[in-house]
């Protein structure tokens, strides 16, 4: 429609008085035109109208803000146990290395890590827990690896996983939360869900327990919501949807007090 | 530093409703909408040494709010959308039924580009004119002028298959004359 941009402009009553002019020409000349107009017209009104106004929760939202502002100056300082401070400085010591990963070979990401920390924990014979910058926990299981940037929250929440992990992770829709392993991606927003993915097994297995995760590797996708489990397989590379998971639950509750505990004493001694 | 939080605070219970509106019409889901107005006053915060606090806050917010709805459209265009699955429109009866052009025309506003749709809710549902517009975002008037043409076009494309209900639906007639 040659008139398109000057109906768009008297809509929306941005039409100067010389276009105003035109436009009532053209409208003069036929029936058909009117038509046109009424068309548009009843497509803008209908379109503009479904724009929705809703009551957020302003009061809890600025509560919310406010303790991200207080909270931050004294992160460092506060009171934390003695094992959730030190921890870190023992996982972290000799376990950051410097470079590109090639990890986020994400061509977006890629730009910006030349040189950020990269931060790994390899467990061997014992369950450990892992609380990440932005609060999620990572279970870690037995004989596994996780790595992250340091400064992940930052670009997307991207972490490696080698062997098996269960996630808790923190809602937070601007940056959403990818599990690389293998050549498989695991993407959320904020659920709880357990990664087999070790490294001498054919197969890796996501397992949702709450929320929704989006689980894909290079030519496939699929959405899993709670309950759900996928199996892929690298060599046949196929996927299969599993609607009930049979996966064995809950290995990451049991033995945790004890792990924590014997995790304590180890640091305690390294410190010393 | 008190000081600061007591001008973030009255910003805050000023234009948060407001605010989240303009995201959420946007990114068509409210705890996003919510999680990028936080983000937005976070920022605020932290950058409150740099901030020229004498011009008008509400059009750094407006910037700052919309930007961050386009930024993750974007970046969530890429993604995966995990909420807001539209529902396909699988209802082929010739009877007239609000709900599912009211879907339809939602559809058709969440296949908007990024930017175009943010143009679009700012004049639509804010009612600002495309100087102010053109000023909230950087860029030219001329620019949102095209936009909103563009918007038109492939709203009218996309709601072609449901015209004939569109102008004949009770849904119309209510929103018409209102």
């Amino acid at each position: 429609m040659e008139n398109w941009d000057l109906i768009v402009k008297y809509l929306t009553k941005e039409i100067s008085d010389d276009d105003l002019e035109k436009l009532n020409n053209w409208l003069e000349q036929n029936e058909d035109n009117r038509k046109q107009l009424d068309r548009a017209k009843s497509i803008f009104t209908s379109s503009g109208n479904l724009l929705k106004t809703y009551s957020p929760d302003t009061e809890g939202e600025w509560d919310k803000l406010k303790a991200k502002i207080n909270e931050k100056p004294t992160s460092s300082s506060a009171v934390t146990p003695l094992w959730k401070k030190h921890w870190w400085k023992v996982a972290a010591t000799g376990l950051l290395l410097f470079g590109i990963s090639f990890l986020f070979k994400n061509e977006k990401v890629e730009e910006y890590i030349e040189e950020i920390a990269l931060i790994t924990i390899t467990t061997l014979d014992s369950v450990q827990i892992v609380e990440l910058p932005d609060n999620s926990i990572i279970h870690l299981n037995k004989n596994s690896t996780i790595s992250y940037a340091e400064d992940f929250v930052n670009i997307e929440r991207n972490v490696n996983l080698i062997g098996e992990a269960f996630f808790e992770i923190e809602a937070d829709s601007l940056h959403p939360f990818v599990v690389i392993a293998g050549s498989t991606k695991t993407s959320v927003l904020g659920t709880k869900f357990n990664i087999k993915a070790y490294e001498k097994e054919d197969n890796i297995e996501v397992a949702v327990i709450e929320g929704k995760v989006a689980f894909s590797n290079s030519n496939e996708k699929v959405v899993l919501i709670k309950n759900n489990s996928v199996n892929y397989n690298h060599k046949t590379q196929k996927m299969s949807k599993v609607k009930k998971s049979k996966i064995k639950m809950k290995w990451w509750a049991k033995d945790l007090e004890k792990d924590v505990k014997k995790l304590f004493k180890k640091i305690k001694k390294k410190i010393k | 530093m008190t000081s600061d939080i007591i001008n973030i605070e009255k910003l805050f219970f000023q234009h948060h409703k407001l605010l989240c509106n303009v995201a959420n019409n946007i990114v068509n889901s409210r705890d996003t909408a919510e999680d990028i107005v936080q983000d937005v006053f976070f920022k605020l915060w932290k950058n409150r040494d740099k901030m020229d606090w004498t011009v008008s806050m509400k059009s750094y917010l407006y910037k700052a709010t919309t930007n961050g709805a386009i930024n993750w459209l974007e970046k969530n265009n890429r993604i995966v959308r995990l909420d807001n699955v539209a529902e396909p429109i699988t209802n082929t009866e010739n009877k007239i039924n609000s709900e599912e052009i009211k879907n339809h025309i939602e559809g058709a506003l969440n296949n908007l580009p990024p930017k175009c749709k943010a143009i679009f809710v700012l004049n639509r549902y804010e009612g600002l004119k495309y100087q102010e517009i053109a000023d909230h975002l950087n860029i030219s008037v001329k620019t949102v002028e095209s936009q909103m043409s563009i918007a038109f076009k492939k709203l009218r494309e996309d709601l072609k298959p449901i015209l004939i209900k569109i102008l004949t639906s009770a849904f119309l007639i209510i929103t018409f004359y209102t």
